[in-house]
């Protein structure tokens, strides 16, 4: 018998009889309670939330109308001067493409994976999460993972429709998200609620353990 | 890793004495403790989701085998290589035959309970690999030859000096006149060696904190994004995961990784909580060509069948050694084993034998906060209860036994009693109002005092009350 | 605990004393305070001489079989009473909460859960009574409770006791930092992993030197003779009383493990 065969033989023989209330594989049908509100028309106690947990959180967000602005805000968010220029790392999201990140400040930018010397690098997030302060990114050919991981400085832009209550309500939703050909989720869903932190020497929490010392949210309003 | 949890009772008496290691100890009451009373304070509905939380654990477990189906088959749609491990040794051994596979000059690693169960760095080097811890705790841990002392922050029995000191000494082609001043140099430190070693590396080795059946994910949860980088830079990535971890659906997970965080380290959510799901697509833009996902049983299947199963139902956070009046006394080494604390007291006799365990159900006060902190509201005390009878059963006689015997025997003998407790409520009067010794107590009388009794027996002096209200 | 016992409840209420091994044989007093307590409060109490041991230590060490066969002298004694009272968190603890875990049969589950319904710490039969207790108790001094594990999380006191101490004239009740906290006595845990529970009892007492009650009090006579042993040896003031002395206002037994008044 191979091990599969041995162990599942084990599982099934330990006889716990399965309950009634079996968990269809469906996330609708969980039984878990979902807030449920509607994240479109998102009120103001939830915006309220959403920016106290971010900067509980220590993620330093700035607002903006449109999202031809978001360049001037990443300069902002940055620090990019002349006098402290940084090499800029952008997702290749239609968000960012064909806009004016010259004029903003950020002169020295590429669209695509992170390169070494990448001081800061922009993501664009698929949602985000009010109760915990968090940020939800999705692999894909717009969005390379390591972007999150590798700069001293990462930036997230979010819509401000894409905000949702619980993580309840943003994790259920990814089942929405299967790539079609493979038909299965994006390689990973990175749910960010703050900088990269350590607390293993002597329990002390200091930033930047591997990955951004610093995490900032863009929020636009439209498109 | 190689058990040593028949040692606890010399080392717990160490630990309790040793300075160094109680203050380091002493930090888990401020920080994790108090992090968590807040941000538990924080979430009205926090008792809702654990109830949630266990009913989420123990159907699951009560329909395991559908479920590890259902996962492997949604893995494998999204091209994971699913392994399935009976022991330990398996388990290293698959790993292994991937990483010769894969040519694997250089491995990173993010911290994983299982692949510590089960030796895997000790495997993996005995092969001739070199294997880089990525987790500052476990990287510090690496460097001295340590094993961890608690399940998610691994060096917290170590000060700020040792960890200074142990990178002075390991990093030896650095300018030794360096500042490692603050934790934030060390850290930083750390950081660039580390940096290295991420881009470098071909395969990288993650556990998991939960496995979700409805899309074949593994969820993996650090503040560092070690376990990111580790999953996303080297062309391989591995899970070593155990069969315990496996959640229905993505709403039940999201249940639990509002518990996990809290209950761990006090956050409503870690820095980086991520889903992987299946190596890169064809469009992606980084990512790794393969993903492994090694599942262990490693006797868990075993346990399922038996009254201790409820302990398969952890998620690991943490909370029940913060929160245990023992382990904060003793310290996570004392237990011998990867899980200390009290749900190590409640696995370990079930992961080993109870005859080389024995000791940890017993060195407990049953106080019960480790189930009062519980995110999942595993009943501890009472498996370690539970544990205790299977090792009365089991002994022929110890002194204990006898005197629980002798005890029990007496009480069903209400006279015979009554006259033993007169003797005894004698013998322990003092003028003094307490001893300075008594026989048989040497533990007790050899830190404290043992009060005094008041000389006789309540019933005694209870029945002379009523007789002299009552005369006949 | 709001749950009516389930038959017709003599008047006065009947109570059968549980004394416990450590007030009998310890600290009388503490029993014949709680008979002052419950006859204020307008009970019959009688106290049974045939009472021997909870099976605590039994059931701890994992002896079930006694465990079971003392439950059944248990039920013998006090099952006629309207209730089953004990000074004492972590016996109620075992009646009320444990026996009825120790039987599989149907019929002795069920014999067990009738009775475990009728048995009461002290405090919570007295917070159950709500108010029925015409005390005369005054004590002026600064009180501290130390949550005893059992009466905390297995019968969820919570702040009943607090509540009660408060009701004392002239009585300040203060916090000790961490007081729900185990003070390391766990029956023979401080016999047979000594250095352990002196680590946790010296934790404890630093946190009450801290807050610097008069008296500590609580309703665990084991808690109480451990943390007042301790005191004891490190030559602290603080005087260790069981919650029913204070309740009783009756002070006049020295401090445990105390030669003389504390005041
Ligand atoms: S037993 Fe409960 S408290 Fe302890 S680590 Fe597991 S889930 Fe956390």
């Amino acid at each position: 018998m191979n091990s599969r065969a041995a162990i599942l033989n084990r599982i099934a023989k330990a006889g716990r009889e399965p309950t009634t209330s079996v968990i269809a594989p469906q996330s609708d049908q969980s039984g878990c309670t979902h807030a449920t509100l509607d994240t479109h028309t998102p009120d103001t106690d939830l915006w309220q939330r959403f920016t106290q947990r971010l900067k509980d959180n220590g993620i330093t967000s700035r607002q903006c109308r449109d999202a031809a602005e978001i360049p001037t805000c990443v300069a902002d968010l940055a620090n990019i001067t002349t006098s402290n220029p940084q090499r800029v790392c952008i997702a290749p999201h239609a968000m960012f493409q064909d806009r004016d990140w010259n004029t903003a400040g950020v002169s020295e930018m590429h669209y695509g994976s992170w390169k070494t010397g990448d001081g800061v690098a922009v993501s664009h997030a698929r949602l985000g999460i009010a109760d915990s302060g968090s940020l939800v990114l999705a692999s894909g050919e717009d969005s390379p993972t390591g972007l999150a991981f590798l700069p001293e400085i990462h930036i997230i832009a979010l819509q401000r429709n894409s905000l949702v209550a619980t993580l309840t309500d943003a994790m259920v939703r990814f089942a929405e998200w299967k790539n079609m050909k493979r038909n299965s989720l994006p390689r990973a869903i990175n749910i960010v609620s703050g900088a990269s932190r350590t607390a293993d020497i002597a329990g002390k929490i200091v930033h930047g353990a591997h990955g951004p010392r610093k995490l900032c949210v863009v929020i636009y309003d439209n498109a | 890793m190689h058990p040593e949890t028949h040692h606890f009772s010399e080392r717990s008496k160490r630990a309790a004495q040793d300075k160094d290691l109680q203050d380091a100890l002493e930090g888990l009451a401020t920080g994790f403790v108090a992090r968590r009373k807040d941000a538990i304070a924080d979430c009205a509905h926090f008792e809702a989701l654990r109830n949630q939380g266990r009913d989420i654990r123990t159907r699951t477990c009560a329909d395991l085998e559908r479920h590890l189906l259902s996962f492997e088959a949604k893995a494998e749609q999204a091209g994971s290589r699913i392994h399935w491990a009976e022991t330990g040794d398996d388990a290293c051994a698959i790993v292994e035959k991937i990483c010769r596979d894969a040519e694997a000059q250089s491995i990173v690693k993010g911290k994983s309970m299982v692949s510590e169960e089960i030796g895997l760095n000790a495997h993996l080097e005995a092969s001739g690999y070199a294997v880089v811890e990525t987790d500052l705790g476990e990287y510090l841990l690496q460097l001295r030859g340590e094993t961890p002392s608690h399940i998610i922050a691994p060096a917290i029995h170590l000060s700020e000096h040792q960890a200074r000191a142990t990178f002075l000494k390991s990093h030896d082609t650095l300018n030794p006149k360096r500042d490692l001043g603050t934790p934030e140099t060390i850290v930083g430190e750390a950081r660039a060696l580390m940096r290295d070693k991420f881009l470098n590396a071909d395969v990288g080795i993650t556990g998991a904190n939960f496995l979700i059946a409805e899309t074949g994910s593994a969820v993996v949860v650090t503040n560092e994004g070690n376990g990111d980088l580790s999953a996303t830079l080297p062309k391989v990535h591995i899970i070593v995961t155990s069969l315990d971890k496996v959640v229905p659906t993505l709403g039940e997970t999201s249940i639990l990784l509002q518990l996990l965080a809290r209950s761990a380290t006090g956050q409503a959510m870690t820095a980086y909580t991520t889903l992987f799901t299946g190596p890169r697509h064809s469009t992606d833009l980084d990512g790794p060509d393969a993903c492994h996902i090694i599942i262990v049983d490693n006797g868990r299947s075993d346990i399922l069948a038996s009254d201790a199963a409820e302990v398969l139902n952890c998620i690991r956070c943490g909370a029940c050694l913060n929160h245990c009046p023992i382990y904060t006394t003793v310290g996570g080494h004392s237990y011998g084993w990867v899980y200390p604390g009290p749900i190590g007291a409640a696995l370990n006799p079930a992961l080993l034998d109870l005859a080389s365990t024995r000791d940890l159900p017993d060195a407990s006060t049953l106080c019960g906060r480790c189930e009062e902190v519980c995110p999942v509201k595993i009943p501890l005390p009472k498996l370690l209860r539970q544990w205790r009878a299977k090792d009365y059963a089991r002994r022929q006689t110890s002194r204990k036994k006898l005197a629980i015997m002798a005890w029990a025997w007496m009480a069903k003998r209400p006279t015979l009693y009554a006259l033993w407790a007169s003797v005894i409520a004698r013998a322990l009067k003092s003028r003094h109002g307490a001893h300075h010794t008594v026989p048989l107590a040497k533990g007790w009388t050899t830190h404290r005092d043992f009060p005094a009794s008041e000389g006789q027996t309540f019933q005694a002096q209870w029945r002379r009350a009523k007789k002299k209200a009552r005369p006949s | 605990m709001k749950k009516a016992p389930p038959h017709v409840e003599h008047h006065p209420p009947h109570v059968g004393l549980y004394v416990t091994c450590l007030v009998d044989i310890m600290r009388p007093s503490v029993a014949f305070a709680t008979i002052k307590i419950l006859e204020a409060a307008g009970c019959r109490v009688s106290v049974p001489d045939t009472q021997t041991c909870c099976g605590q230590p039994a059931f701890n060490s994992g002896d079930l079989k006694s465990a079971r066969a003392l439950a059944s002298t248990v039920f013998n004694t006090f099952e006629h009473f309207d209730y089953v009272v004990a000074p004492s968190g972590s016996c109620a603890a075992m009646l009320k909460v444990h026996l009825p875990t120790l039987f599989s049969d149907s019929e002795d589950k069920a014999r067990a859960t009738r009775f475990a319904d009728r048995v009461f710490e002290l405090t919570a039969f007295l917070v159950h009574l709500t108010g029925r207790a015409q005390l005369e108790n005054a004590y002026v001094g600064r009180v501290a409770y130390h949550d005893g594990c059992s009466g905390k999380r297995e019968l969820g006191l919570g702040e009943g006791p607090r509540q009660l101490l408060q009701t004392i004239d002239g009585l300040e009740l203060v916090e000790i930092a961490d007081a729900d906290a185990c003070c390391g006595f766990g029956g023979t845990f401080s016999v047979t992993y000594p250095e352990i529970s002196n680590a946790m009892v010296s934790k404890k007492c630093n946190a009450l030197t801290d807050a610097a009650p008069d008296i500590l009090t609580g309703s665990e006579l084991g808690c109480l003779m451990n943390i007042a042993g301790k005191l004891r040896r490190s030559g602290s003031p603080i005087a260790c009383r069981h919650i029913a002395e204070l309740l009783a206002g009756d002070t006049s037994m020295p401090a445990i493990g105390s030669a003389k008044e504390d005041r």
